[in-house]
C-alpha cells in the first residue's frame, strides 16, 4: 500500500488539533460537548485522508456526489477548520477577559468611591 | 400577601444598562425614586453622552464600563454587584430607554413574592394592550422560538429586559453573552438550573425612534446565530 504526502500531513495536523483540544479541555477551556465535537471533526477528516477510496466512495455513495472527493479539498477543509478553531478560541477567551477586566473596573471604581483610603 | 410586608423597597435593587440614554436615563431615575426605589443602580456601557452624570445627578448609584461592552456585560456587572451587597433580597432589571414604566415593578415584585419565583419576567405580550411595532412583535416571535428549542420548554417574550431576580437566580445565572441574546441566555440557563419563572403583564411603551436602540430584525439574525454557536460550542 503506498501512502501519498497528504495522507502523512492531513493525520498530523489532526492528531496535533486533537491534542490541542483535549489540551484545552484539561485546563477548562472547553465543554466536553466542545471537545467530542472537534475530536469527531478531525478523526473523520484523518480517517478520509488515510481511506480516502473507501471513505469518498462511501460518501459519495451516501450523498448521491459522482465524482470523489479530492486530497486538496480535504487537506484545505483541514486547514479552514484549523484556523477557524483556534480564531474562534482566540476571541471568545479576548472577549471574555476584556469583559471581565471592564467589569472589575467598573466595580473597583464604586468601591474606591464608597471607601477612600 | 403586600410587597411591603415581604420587602422593604430600600431591599430591592434595579438595575438598570443604559448606552448613550442622555436626555431619558435622568427621568427614568427620577420616576423610580418617585416611587420609592432607593437602590437603583445604573450601568453606564460606554455612553459617549452624559448618560452617567445625568443618573447621578438624579440620585442613582453609576458603576462605568470604560468601554462599551454590549447589555449582557453591562447586566451581568449589575447582577455581580448585587451578588456583593447581601442586604439587598431582590434584584430588578429594567430598561434605559423609558421604554418601562417603574409603577409596574410593584405588581411585578408582588407577583414575584407570591408565586415564589426565582425570575419573574415583565411579558409585552400578555395583556394585548401595548401597541408593539409589527417588526418587533415578528422579531419577538422568532427569538421565542429559537429559545424554546435551545431551551427544550415553551418561553413567552425571552427578549424582556425587565426581570425580577431572586438571590437563588442571580447566583446561579452568570450571563455570558455581552449582547442582546443574554435575554435568551437567561431563560436557557434558568431551564437547565429548574428555577421557578413567572410571566407577568408589563405595560410597554415604544416613542417614535424606537427603532433606534434595541433588537431589531437584522440584530435578530445576528443574536439569533450568536446564540447557536453558544449552544454548539459552550452550552
Amino acid at each position: 500500500m503506498q501512502f501519498e504526502v497528504y495522507q502523512v500531513l492531513v493525520p498530523l495536523i489532526g492528531l496535533f488539533s486533537i491534542g490541542l483540544t483535549l489540551r484545552s479541555q484539561l485546563i477548562g477551556e472547553n465543554t466536553v460537548f466542545e471537545t467530542f465535537f472537534w475530536i469527531l471533526i478531525w478523526v473523520g477528516i484523518c480517517l478520509v485522508a488515510l481511506f480516502p477510496d473507501t471513505t469518498t466512495n462511501f460518501l459519495s455513495r451516501a450523498l448521491g456526489i459522482k465524482d470523489n472527493v479530492n486530497a486538496i479539498i480535504f487537506i484545505g477543509l483541514a486547514a479552514s477548520f484549523f484556523i477557524h478553531f483556534r480564531t474562534f478560541t482566540v476571541i471568545k477567551r479576548q472577549n471574555r477577559t476584556i469583559t471581565e477586566l471592564v467589569r472589575k473596573i467598573a466595580l473597583k471604581m464604586e468601591k474606591d468611591k464608597e471607601n477612600p483610603s | 400577601m403586600m410587597m411591603e410586608n415581604a420587602f422593604n423597597k430600600d431591599q430591592i435593587l434595579i438595575i438598570i444598562p443604559v448606552f448613550n440614554e442622555s436626555g431619558r436615563i435622568g427621568g427614568v431615575v427620577s420616576e423610580l425614586k418617585s416611587h420609592g426605589f432607593g437602590q437603583v443602580l445604573v450601568i453606564d456601557d460606554g455612553s459617549v453622552d452624559n448618560s452617567a452624570t445625568e443618573a447621578a445627578g438624579k440620585g442613582a448609584k453609576v458603576l462605568i464600563h470604560l468601554i462599551n461592552r454590549g447589555a449582557g456585560a453591562a447586566t451581568e456587572t449589575g447582577l455581580q454587584y448585587f451578588r456583593q451587597q447581601s442586604h439587598l433580597k431582590l434584584a430588578v432589571t429594567i430598561d434605559g430607554d423609558n421604554q418601562h414604566s417603574p409603577s409596574d415593578i410593584d405588581h411585578l415584585v408582588r407577583a414575584h413574592v407570591e408565586s415564589e419565583a426565582d425570575l419573574t419576567i415583565g411579558d409585552r405580550f400578555m395583556s394585548g394592550e401595548n401597541k408593539i411595532p409589527l417588526s418587533r412583535i415578528i422579531y419577538n416571535r422568532i427569538a421565542d422560538i429559537i429559545t424554546s428549542v435551545l431551551s427544550w420548554k415553551m418561553v413567552k417574550d425571552s427578549q424582556s429586559g425587565f426581570k425580577v431576580w431572586s438571590r437563588r437566580s442571580a447566583e446561579l445565572i452568570r450571563i455570558e453573552q455581552n449582547g442582546y441574546e443574554f435575554c435568551s441566555e437567561v431563560l436557557i440557563k434558568a431551564h437547565h438550573y429548574k428555577l421557578n419563572l413567572v410571566n407577568v403583564p408589563i405595560k410597554v411603551y415604544y416613542p417614535k425612534d424606537y427603532h433606534r436602540k434595541g433588537q431589531n430584525l437584522g440584530m435578530g439574525i445576528r443574536t439569533a446565530f450568536n446564540l447557536l454557536h453558544h449552544s454548539i460550542f459552550k452550552n
